[in-house]
């Protein structure tokens, strides 16, 4: 089962962790106020690509997670997750967990 | 919706076979006003030359920020005096002089007499809400490591 989560705060063990391209700078810390490097070092994988353009093809995730993120939004803090990418990258079936409640099941 | 969690999953509370449009940066304004402690910065606003106050930058789709005040609300009462703003509220939102900005919510200066004394972002914000509030570090750690599991 390929696994994604897109940004936010907190990683998922075991799972893709994507991140935009402001994490990719020596200064930036996640959440936990680990680095980057830090938080590779303790097992966790990431990608980097903006929101807008998911380095990934179309439909190849079964689960996509977002957790404390906007969505659909230009927040202060950068473009948010958006609904199209999400939608694009799921497989038929694949499942899109916001916040931790089912909220997406692509047909 | 009685407390800012309940205002986090104001997106991903179902009704009936869809959910509601993100109405949270909207529905945050009364909210805090409904608050006991918490007051609404507003752009015009001055600091008051006397006294503490904490401000504090929150992201409404952001259930860390938002379970931190509730976490505030709970807290023991103290002189401190809290305001609290939307990060996005405004194109372009407008924060108060010192209020640092960074990778990561909550926004936070502390000032004393007009004087402004720490500033903090992101994790470190949120420790240096709870040294202020009187909040024990576990009590934060514990409160958001369960958010996602409350619906």
């Amino acid at each position: 089962m390929f696994a994604i989560n897109l940004g936010g705060e907190g990683e998922i063990p075991g799972v893709l962790n994507q991140q935009p391209m402001g994490s990719a700078k020596a200064n930036w810390m996640a959440g936990s106020k680990k680095s980057l490097v830090e938080l590779i070092a303790d097992g966790h994988q990431f990608m980097i690509c903006p929101n807008e353009a998911l380095a990934l093809p179309n439909g190849c995730v079964d689960v996509v997670y977002t957790n404390h993120v906007p969505v659909d939004k230009n927040s202060t803090l950068g473009l948010g997750v958006q609904t199209s990418e999400v939608e694009r990258i799921l497989k038929s079936g694949g499942e899109w967990i916001r916040d931790g409640v089912p909220f997406f099941k692509k047909p | 919706m009685n407390t800012f969690h309940d205002l986090f999953r104001q997106a991903t509370q179902r009704v009936g076979d869809t959910f509601p449009p993100d109405r949270r940066g909207e529905l945050f304004p009364g909210f805090v006003a409904r608050s006991r402690k918490l007051h609404l910065w507003l752009p015009e606003q001055r600091l008051p030359d006397k006294g503490e106050v904490l401000i504090i930058g929150v992201a409404t789709w952001s259930g860390y920020d938002l379970n931190l005040l509730d976490l505030i609300e709970e807290s023991p009462d103290n002189a401190v005096r809290i305001e609290v703003l939307d990060v996005d509220a405004g194109s372009p939102p407008q924060y108060p002089k010192g209020l640092p900005t960074g990778t990561h919510t909550p926004f936070v200066g502390h000032w004393v007499d007009g004087k402004l004394v720490g500033t903090a972002c992101g994790f470190e914000g949120r420790a240096l809400i709870a040294h202020v509030c009187g909040l024990s570090a576990e009590e934060v750690s514990i409160r958001i490591s369960s958010i996602l599991k409350r619906l």
